[in-house]
């Protein structure tokens, strides 16, 4: 069903954003992407942090929402929906991630710490640029995205000055990603991995930040 | 994770020559060409 967004934009007004022309670069923002190595192969996957996450894959990624499986064993609704939690992530600055994973990643990662099945070293956890496109629903810190890809790696971590996420990560660029793991996401997305202060450059490069969400 | 409140929606059609595909690698070794010599 079409809704006419000159009467129904008052009450949804993201039918007067989706109605208008069609922007041509994506855009961009940063997310912290979680590194496993899976199966004896030991072939590298990246998730998000989140335990209902996606496997993110190179090039474009597709979001589907994960809510109850309606008719025919559809996805409730095309991602990103309003008023829902899916979409592709990412935040629009390095600083906004600390907030905007403050509680659900300290609290999931404290959970996997006191799992002894799994251990999380520093390494498993790598600072990801993305683009993001098709319908991209904005925020405050960040956006959700129908389609998303990933531009470009850190092989630093931000700096966190007091106990938390990022708390054991050294400032003056601390290197936190292993030089094997580096390797392994180039082989594997053929994006490039660059220094935390050169993220930003490399993802202008690919699309625009957002604007005027403070 | 919170990404606050929402502002507003956009609509992005990705240029093709922006949009670069993924790299599809064959799931096994391309046959050899030459003939096999027995």
């Amino acid at each position: 069903m079409q809704l006419d967004s000159g009467v129904w934009g008052t009450v949804f007004p993201e039918l007067r954003a989706v109605s208008g022309p069609a922007e041509t670069r994506p855009v961009v923002g940063f997310r912290v992407s979680r590194i496993h190595f899976i199966g004896a192969r030991r072939s590298l996957a990246l998730t998000g942090i989140g335990p209902r996450t996606y496997f993110w894959e190179p090039g474009r990624n597709v979001a589907t929402c994960s809510g109850p499986i309606g008719a025919f064993g559809k996805p409730p609704h095309e991602a990103p929906a309003a008023g829902c939690g899916c979409g592709l992530y990412a935040c629009h600055d390095i600083a906004e991630l600390h907030l905007a994973w403050m509680v659900q990643g300290a609290r999931y990662i404290a959970k996997m710490q006191w799992d002894s099945r799994f251990s999380t070293p520093y390494d498993q956890f790598v600072l990801t640029g993305v683009a993001g496109s098709g319908t991209v629903r904005i925020h405050q810190r960040g956006w959700r995205a129908q389609f998303a890809r990933i531009v470009a790696f850190s092989d630093e971590i931000p700096e966190r000055a007091s106990i938390g996420f990022f708390g054991r990560a050294k400032a003056g660029g601390h290197r936190v990603v292993s030089e094997p793991t580096v390797q392994a996401l180039v082989e594997k997305y053929r994006v490039p991995v660059v220094p935390l202060t050169e993220l930003p450059n490399v993802l202008r490069s690919a699309g625009d930040f957002v604007q005027g969400t403070s | 994770m919170n990404l606050g409140r929402e502002i507003r929606t956009v609509r992005i059609v990705e240029e093709p020559e922006t949009a670069p595909q993924p790299v599809e690698e064959p799931a096994w070794p391309e046959p050899s060409k030459e003939p096999v010599r027995e």
